[in-house]
C-alpha cells in the first residue's frame, strides 16, 4: 500500500538555504572581483554589487523580493501603529513577513541599488496610506499581499537556483494566504475605531 | 532531481490525493455538511484536472506516466466531520509539499504550473480551518 505524498525526509533545513547561499556567495564573489588589479585597494561596494548581480541575477531577485517583503512589513506597521486592536490579528502575519525578510537579507547586498521598477504594485501609486476604519485597512492590506504574491511568483518563475525557486514560491504561497484571512478578518472586525492621533 | 522525476513524483502525489479525497468525500454528509462537502469536491476536481494536466506534461516527453496505486493510507483517522476536516488539510499540507519540491527541479511552463498549484494548495488549506504559516510547503523551515 503506496502512502500517500509526503515531503521528502531527506530535505533539511541548510539544503532549503541553498538557493539563498548561493546567491549570498555571488555577492561574496563580487566583493573579491570588485578589488583592484593589485589588490591592494578596498573594494567599492557600489561597484561589486552590481558585478555581483551579473553574475548571478538571482541576487537582484533577492533584492527586488526583499524590498517586497520590507514594504509588506512597513504596511502592516503602520496599521498596528493607528489600529492597535488588529494586533491579534495581525501578529503572524507580520511574524511571517519577519521570517522572510531575515532570510531574503542574507542573500540580498546592503548597498544594492533599490529597483527601478516597484516589484510590489500597489493598489495605488502613492505610500501605503492607513484607512481610518480597520475594515478598510484591512482591505487594504489584503490587496497588498495579493500583489507580493504574484510579485513573488514572478521572481520564482525567474530564479536560475531551483531551490531559491522554490522559497520565493512558498513566499507567495505565504502572501496569497495572507490575503485570503485577512478579508474575513475585515468582516468581524467590529465598528472603526477611533484612530489614535 | 530530474524535471521529469518531478513530473511523475507530483503525479504520484495526485494519485493519492484522489484517492484521498474520494475516500472523504465519502463519508461527508451532504445534508449535514453542505459547506465541507461542497469544498471537497471541489478539491477533488481540481486535483483530477491536475492528474490530467501532468499525464499529458508526462506524455510530451515520450515517457509513461505513474499509474495510480490500488489504494493509499488514510493522513488520520476520517471519521468524524472535524476529522474528515483536518484531513482534507493535511492532504493539502503534504501535497504543497510535493508542488515546491516540483517548483525547485522544473523551469519555464512546469515550473509556472508548479507555483501556481503551490500556491492555490496553500490557499485551499486555509478553506479547511488551516492556518498561514511562513513557508507553505516548505516544512523545515
Amino acid at each position: 500500500m503506496p502512502p500517500p505524498p509526503s515531503p521528502p525526509v531527506e530535505v533539511t533545513r541548510r539544503a532549503v538555504l541553498t538557493g539563498v547561499s548561493v546567491v549570498a556567495g555571488s555577492v561574496a564573489a563580487g566583493c573579491t572581483i570588485g578589488r583592484d588589479p593589485d589588490g591592494t585597494a578596498a573594494p567599492k561596494p557600489a561597484a561589486t554589487s552590481k558585478r555581483a548581480a551579473q553574475l548571478d541575477p538571482d541576487v537582484g531577485l533577492a533584492v527586488a523580493a526583499l524590498a517586497g517583503e520590507q514594504a509588506a512589513l512597513d504596511a502592516i506597521e503602520a496599521v498596528l501603529a493607528r489600529h492597535r486592536k488588529l494586533r491579534r490579528a495581525l501578529s503572524p502575519i507580520k511574524a511571517a513577513h519577519r521570517a522572510h525578510v531575515s532570510l531574503l537579507a542574507q542573500a540580498a547586498p546592503e548597498d544594492y541599488p533599490a529597483p527601478t521598477t516597484p516589484s510590489l504594485p500597489s493598489t495605488s501609486p502613492d505610500p501605503f496610506r492607513v484607512p481610518p476604519r480597520r475594515e478598510a485597512a484591512l482591505n487594504r492590506l489584503s490587496a497588498l499581499e495579493l500583489a507580493l504574491s504574484t510579485s513573488a511568483k514572478r521572481h520564482s518563475f525567474a530564479a536560475e537556483s531551483g531551490a531559491f525557486a522554490r522559497l520565493l514560491a512558498s513566499m507567495a504561497a505565504a502572501a496569497a494566504q495572507h490575503s485570503v484571512v485577512l478579508v474575513p478578518a475585515a468582516s468581524s472586525s467590529g465598528s472603526p475605531e477611533a484612530a489614535p492621533q | 532531481m530530474t524535471p521529469l522525476e518531478a513530473l511523475q513524483t507530483t503525479l504520484a502525489g495526485e494519485h493519492a490525493a484522489l484517492y484521498v479525497y474520494g475516500v472523504i468525500g465519502g463519508r461527508v454528509s451532504v445534508s449535514a455538511e453542505p459547506a465541507l462537502s461542497k469544498k471537497i469536491a471541489t478539491a477533488y476536481t481540481t486535483h483530477r484536472g491536475r492528474r490530467d494536466q501532468l499525464t499529458s506534461m508526462i506524455r510530451v516527453v515520450d515517457a509513461d506516466p505513474v499509474v495510480a496505486g490500488v489504494s493509499y493510507e488514510l493522513p488520520n483517522p476520517v471519521t468524524t466531520q472535524p476529522q474528515l476536516e483536518r484531513g482534507a488539510l493535511q492532504l493539502e499540507q503534504r501535497c504543497t509539499a510535493v508542488y515546491a519540491d516540483m517548483v525547485a527541479s522544473t523551469s519555464g511552463a512546469n515550473r509556472q504550473w508548479a507555483i501556481n498549484a503551490l500556491t492555490d494548495s496553500a490557499v485551499r488549506q486555509i478553506s479547511f480551518a488551516g492556518s498561514p504559516v511562513p513557508f507553505p510547503g516548505v516544512a523545515e523551515l
